[in-house]
């Protein structure tokens, strides 16, 4: 008879056994004495999972996986891609033909053809990996919009034909009808004499959706109209209708109200209101309206509007099922007090070539809707900020983006091929304190007042300060992909990514680079 | 019926069921497609097999008829891991001293009966579960053989899986 320790166990045996206990007690066993120390390093399925759990990711053992040993080849590479000390490029993806894309939360849609693609971006301070998936549709799309709540996506069609321009209602997950759409694709008609139309820019709400585009074309002389139309996706109702708008960006708030935005120069004789925005309540009738001007800054003459962009979900509906038993519409009760954040950007150069860019934001508005008309709780509350380089500017690109607190710019150089992006924060109420690093930001969770209810009270604006410059990237245009001077961008900026969308003429395609923080 | 004799010449007659519980009696059985077998010499002698082997049985002959995990199922193997949740019969039935649980398991890989290997490690798993590396060398009556420099540095690996 000899007394036999459990530690006697095979090797083999042991390994077994580990698997069973969770990463922390391994750690801790790594400690016990070096016959155990060497099986867990010496193990390269226990190394992976000791891995995983200092990476924070899971493994998804139910898709389809190469062995261990490749999986923790591609955890290794992914993590090196993070831990690198300049900014990592885990993703560059080139789809051709793309449209959009649009972003909400920290999901991004695209349309690829007959594929709409989403990705869910990375964060490296949240260590989540990027995820992506492609859903296959039966047409072509030309501009997608979603609503991530409710579940749902509105699609332009390309028709080829220019007679109709069809939206279809599809779920997000699945790609197919929503259920809740009555009428699964909303469709309007293009007169005779149009012989093109500019894709049209949608925008989706829990129950509207609504569509901003031009048609063109020659009859007696050079026809250009806009037109907006926003519909009652669940009824299929039309709510909205305009004509010669000359809108360039439209936003949904809310079901009912929506923000659009005025790109034309002061000159321009068609349209008085020229770099403004009007905010629209469209469950009122006839529909009010509510405008806000933005003066042009005195230097520069060659400015772009840059467009509008709301802040996300303060107007998120309680109810967040997917398809729960919702009220199909939910106007504003008459007293109710909004709030909104508005942010536009004006950029513009000047002939010294140096360059200017002004940011105006809202960053919040309160209006109490009374009987008869809108009373601004506080009137625009413009927030500047003129950055100036010296060299030369060859181009500003036209975009710019802000979330939360963090703004950007994409610049364009002449010189050698590189794009530069500044990135700045500003303080302001919904940013974070100034404390607070990289690592830990609750970012872009409104305030907890905002969850689940329109927010009353007022709210002070002034505390808006100064924004600061924090990063700068410069982008290296890889060779190969065209003249710089043709390159169009449209930027967008995240939590945790910069997303950059370009037309490459080089390879005719359009290519988007995700740079993650 | 199959007679199955251990390493200590211990004869067993067993259902043909209880006996496929056993990967290795099964594969062992239909290679030589026979209903009777003489049975593989388990092991090579280094302990008494009667007892852990009467253990084995009982567990066997309570299982008869489950059906058989499949082999090369990945995925199935690693779900398998996931859990450390162990039956109440099971529990009872490996509530078992040390040197006994050693043979179980030992038993149970050499026969190829991977439920109740699993039952056995997930055993031992759940014994140093939380434990600090000291309450483990208790457990196990281990000696700790590193250095103070050793463990400093192990510690200091640990702190930084743990905090990543």
């Amino acid at each position: 008879m000899f007394s036999s320790s459990l530690l006697d166990l095979p090797p083999e045996i042991w390994e077994h056994i580990l698997h069973f206990v969770p990463e922390p007690s391994m750690l801790s066993i790594r400690l016990v004495n070096r016959q155990l120390l060497g099986l867990i390093d010496g193990s390269t399925s226990l190394q992976y999972r000791l891995e995983l759990y200092q990476s924070g990711h899971e493994d998804n053992i139910r898709a389809t996986q190469p062995c261990v040993a490749s999986r923790r080849e591609q955890l290794r590479e992914y993590q090196a891609a993070w831990s690198d000390g300049e900014r990592a490029v885990p993703v560059r993806e080139t789809f051709k033909g793309i449209s959009g894309p649009e972003l909400s939360g920290d999901t991004l849609v695209t349309m690829c053809r007959a594929k709409m693609c989403f990705i869910k971006l990375p964060s490296m301070a949240k260590r989540l990996p990027t995820r992506s998936w492609t859903i296959d549709l039966p047409f072509d799309g030309l501009s997608v919009a979603m609503h991530p709540p409710t579940n749902v996506v509105a699609v332009s069609e390309y028709t080829g034909s220019i007679s109709s321009v069809p939206i279809h209602i599809l779920r997000m997950d699945t790609g197919q009808a929503h259920p809740l759409a009555s009428v699964p694709v909303l469709r309007h008609n293009i007169q005779d004499n149009f012989t093109e139309i500019y894709p049209p820019y949608l925008a989706i709400s829990q129950s509207t959706v609504a569509i901003l585009f031009r048609e063109s074309g020659q009859a007696d002389q050079v026809i250009d109209e806009d037109r907006l139309f926003v519909w009652n996706w669940r009824t299929g109702s039309k709510i909205l209708s305009l004509d010669n708008t000359y809108y360039e960006t439209i936003t949904l708030f809310s079901d009912t109200w929506l923000v659009a935005g005025y790109a034309f120069r002061p000159t321009d004789e068609r349209c008085p209101d020229s770099y403004s925005l009007h905010l629209m309540d469209t469950s009122a009738d006839p529909i009010k309206k509510v405008r806000f001007e933005l003066s042009v800054p005195s230097y520069g003459d060659h400015g772009h509007f840059a467009g509008v962009h709301s802040g996300e979900s303060a107007f998120y509906e309680p109810s967040r099922s997917e398809f729960g038993p919702q009220p199909p519409f939910l106007p504003i009760p008459s007293e109710a007090i909004i709030t909104a954040r508005i942010q536009m950007c004006y950029t513009a150069t000047n002939e010294h070539a140096a360059y200017c860019v002004t940011l105006r934001l809202c960053e919040l508005m309160e209006l109490a809707k009374r009987e008869e008309s809108f009373v601004p709780w506080k009137d625009w509350a413009p927030y500047t900020s003129i950055w100036e380089k010296k060299g030369l500017i060859q181009h500003i690109f036209s975009d710019f983006c802000v979330s939360g607190w963090r703004f950007v710019c994409p610049l364009k150089e002449i010189g050698p091929d590189e794009l530069t992006f500044e990135i700045h924060e500003f303080n302001s109420r919904c940013g974070p304190p100034a404390s607070l690093s990289n690592g830990d930001l609750p970012m872009d969770t409104e305030p907890a007042s905002f969850v689940g209810s329109r927010v009353k009270g007022g709210k002070d604006v002034s505390n808006i300060r100064s924004s600061e410059r924090v990063k700068e990237l410069v982008f290296k245009w890889k060779e190969g992909m065209g003249d710089l001077t043709n390159v169009s961008t449209n930027v967008m900026i995240t939590e945790d990514n910069l997303i950059l969308v370009s037309w490459t003429p080089g390879i005719m395609a359009w290519s988007m680079t995700i740079i993650t923080f | 019926m199959v007679l199955l004799v251990t390493s200590d010449n211990k004869n067993f007659v067993v259902d043909r069921e209880v006996a496929d519980r056993s990967v290795f009696v099964k594969n062992t059985l239909e290679a030589r497609g026979l209903s009777i077998a003489t049975p593989p010499m388990l092991n090579g002698g280094c302990f008494e097999l009667t007892s852990p082997f009467l253990q084995v049985l009982e567990y066997c002959q309570h299982h008869r008829g489950e059906p058989l995990p499949t082999t090369d199922d990945a995925n199935a193997d690693e779900n398998r891991k996931r859990t450390t949740d162990i039956g109440e019969w099971d529990r009872k039935f490996i509530t078992v001293d040390h040197e006994m649980l050693f043979e179980i398991i030992l038993a149970a890989n050499y026969l190829d009966i991977k439920p109740l290997l699993d039952v056995g490690c997930k055993t031992i798993g759940n014994m140093v579960k939380g434990k600090s590396p000291e309450e483990v060398r208790k457990l196990f009556d281990i000696v700790n053989d590193f250095t103070p420099e050793e463990e400093a540095q192990i510690k200091k690996e640990n702190e930084w899986a743990e905090d990543p």
